[in-house]
């Protein structure tokens, strides 16, 4: 009779356990969905080290603040947050009415191309009171910009917060110091908020034209805050006006309406886009996870670049050093075999340091 | 009462035990935690980190030099487009590409086959490659000219497999009895394959010229029918999360898919890190994954890597 008893409690204790195993199972685990939020440094390669990246996630805080409407939340801003967005230190999504599910920041404006100007003044004023201690820097970008965030730090490293500066696409024309373009993102330091903010406080700034990039440019320029060169070491350009074919393969060194608008002399090729690209702009939402897949997933394994970056915290070339890399004459493209970092001069290795 | 639970709970922790030590004992049998799969389709996986991992710098350099690909593209005039896109991008990192194309072209220097028929155009140029080759390098990859290949990743891929067995590679499909390697994401051949094909081409009855008897297989069938008869059989390449790296499509329609089949996890569902071949691009596409494989990447992200490769030299798009 015990042996009954035994018998059974064997066949119940391993069906049991047997149907509890499966969960356990480390296949089922990898594909279950990952809160996209909550992620910060994410997906790692069995050989890679992200130590850096995470060192410059702590020390260059980045809050990024996305342009958006009510119409657009799930057909454009819904991929930004599901990729690129996750790797800043804060995110917010600004749109003329809040959204608790999304979540988006209500403005408490209308909508329409007109109303952009008004929306930016609002975002900033709301970054500001609410979130001005969480970061060093603060980007703004559209919901059809992609951005390298890790690039971003890359760049911000070497800049003090509590400098009076700004990054971005650098247009020429209307603004003495030249403005960002707003397409391609721009970034102010904690000070040039302050100044911005201060601006529209005091009425020295205040809704001059719905033309945001243009109008947020003469009120850096009329608050002290400098107009930022965000080339690298070689000249090359990060923050982009238009998605990749078109600088890789367009024929902008000859389109004239693009060379009066560029503040640098504009490089064709290769040439256009550095290794550390910022940003790209008219992004599709399918061209949005090409990018992140490109930038953080997939890689030519063991290939040493051609081109190594200055390291993080160093400065860039001089502003002296630079104007003698590239002559900005206007209306004259550049020629992508200038200065001492010529292309041919070396073939393999090229390391850009600083000059100090 | 008492000492029937007692028994009843002996059994019990009994049973549990049991299915534990028996799951357990039996995963590792049957290499579970390795992910081998046992069914009829032959997969082939990536070399783990670890396998990797002591190598000194001096062995990573001489390991990295010791797998040699050539690469084919067969080619035809109405491709001149692809073709140019090909020769400035991807083709670069191989050892040494060429261009074979069913008749000469004045722009571009190739080696003329004099047939535009796929299949007579293919067993040419595998005929050409191992006559001139077969003792320069181990490995030939086969592509179209809407192909993009990374090659460091082939050569990652093939890291620990011999090139003395007949291995026959790629992006595999099922037609019936007959598991082939689709041409349209790439071949790839070990030597020994190559060797073993090459006999087999001079037997009109294995391999004939002219195709099926009744309607024409297509050349990548072909191909893998001749192989079967030599003993290579058609294997399907994947990473260690069991994703193709050898793909039909382009990253575009493979992203457009995973926003439709699982929109949590486009880009972690889609694409493998390691991939080797996508197809279907445009030229200006393949300029476009030329700066987004070897240049794109997000500063910070270091890698120990058991392979060294250096940009090839007159280059300036890599």
């Amino acid at each position: 009779m015990q042996l009954l008893w035994t018998a059974l409690g064997i066949v119940a204790g391993f069906t049991v356990i047997f149907s509890f195993l499966p969960q356990l199972d480390p296949k089922v685990l990898t594909l279950k969905s990952l809160p996209v939020l909550a992620h910060r440094v994410i997906h790692e390669h069995p050989t890679e080290d992200n130590t850096t990246a995470a060192e410059l996630f702590s020390k260059v805080r980045i809050l990024c603040w996305v342009m958006t409407a009510p119409q657009s939340l799930e057909t454009k801003a819904r991929h930004v947050r599901a990729t690129w967005a996750r790797r800043c230190n804060v995110v917010l999504f600004m749109s003329s009415q809040a959204d608790a599910a999304f979540p988006a920041v209500g403005l408490g404006t209308r909508e329409g191309r007109d109303q952009l100007y008004w929306k930016t003044i609002r975002a900033f004023q709301h970054v500001h009171q609410h979130y001005l201690a969480q970061a060093d820097w603060f980007l703004k970008a559209d919901d059809d910009t992609f951005v390298a965030v890790d690039n971003l730090r890359w760049l911000l490293s070497a800049h003090a917060p509590d400098r009076p500066i700004y990054f971005g696409k650098r247009f020429r024309p209307f603004v003495a110091q030249g403005y960002m373009s707003g397409g391609a993102g721009y970034v102010l330091s904690r000070e040039a908020l302050r100044r911005f903010v201060a601006g529209f406080q005091t009425q020295v700034c205040s809704h001059t034209s719905p033309v945001e990039d243009l109008a947020l440019g003469r009120c850096m320029e009329k608050m002290g805050v400098e107009a930022g060169d965000s080339r690298d070491a070689t000249g090359q350009e990060t923050f982009h006006a238009f998605p990749p074919e078109r600088h890789l393969r367009g024929a902008f060194p000859k389109d004239p309406s693009y060379l009066s608008y560029s503040y640098y002399p504009v490089l064709g090729g290769p040439q256009s886009c550095s290794d550390l690209t910022i940003s790209f702009h008219y992004v599709s939402p399918e061209q949005m996870y090409e990018l992140e897949y490109f930038t953080w997933h997939l890689r030519a394994y063991g290939y040493r670049p051609r081109r190594q970056p200055v390291p993080a915290g160093q400065t860039p070339l001089a502003t002296k050093d630079r104007v003698q890399l590239s002559q900005p004459e206007r209306g004259r493209t550049q020629g992508s075999g200038v200065g001492p970092f010529a292309r041919g001069a070396n073939h393999n290795h090229v390391t850009y340091l600083p000059r100090s | 009462m008492i000492s029937e639970s007692t028994s009843f709970v002996k059994g019990v922790l009994l049973g549990g035990i049991f299915c534990v030590l028996v799951t357990f004992l039996g995963h590792i049998k049957t290499g579970y935690w390795t992910k081998v799969h046992h069914h009829e389709h032959h997969h082939i996986q990536a070399p783990n980190q670890e396998d990797v991992s002591n190598l000194s710098e001096v062995e990573r350099v001489e390991l990295s030099q010791s797998i040699r690909v050539y690469c084919i593209i067969l080619v035809k005039p109405k491709d001149l487009g692809h073709w140019a896109a090909v020769k400035e991008t991807w083709s670069k990192h191989c050892d040494k590409a060429e261009f074979y194309s069913s008749e000469n072209v004045k722009v571009f220097d190739s080696i003329t086959l004099n047939t535009d028929d796929m299949w007579a155009m293919m067993r040419k140029a595998y005929k050409l490659a191992y006559d001139h080759y077969k003792d320069e390098y181990n490995w030939f990859f086969l592509a179209r000219p809407t192909t993009f290949a990374i090659i460091e990743n082939l050569k990652y891929f093939l890291l620990k497999k011999d090139s003395s067995q007949p291995f026959y590679i790629g992006h595999t499909v099922k037609s019936g009895d007959l598991e082939y390697v689709d041409g349209e994401g790439g071949i790839v051949l070990s030597i020994e394959s190559l060797r073993r094909l090459s006999k087999v081409f001079e037997d009109p009855d294995k391999c004939p010229e002219q195709g099926g008897m009744i309607w024409k297989l297509s050349e990548d069938k072909q191909l893998a029918v001749c192989l079967k008869y030599t003993g290579a059989f058609a294997e399907n390449a994947e990473d260690s999360e069991g994703k193709d790296v050898f793909n039909t499509k382009s990253v575009g329609s493979l992203i457009k898919e995973a926003m439709s089949n699982h929109p949590q996890q486009v880009v972690e569902g889609c694409c493998s890190d390691m991939a080797i071949t996508f197809n279907g691009l445009a030229p200006n596409h393949m300029h476009v994954m030329m700066y987004g494989v070897y240049r794109l990447r997000a500063y910070g992200h270091d890698f120990n890597d058991a392979l060294v490769f250096l940009p090839p030299a007159d280059s300036d798009n890599d």
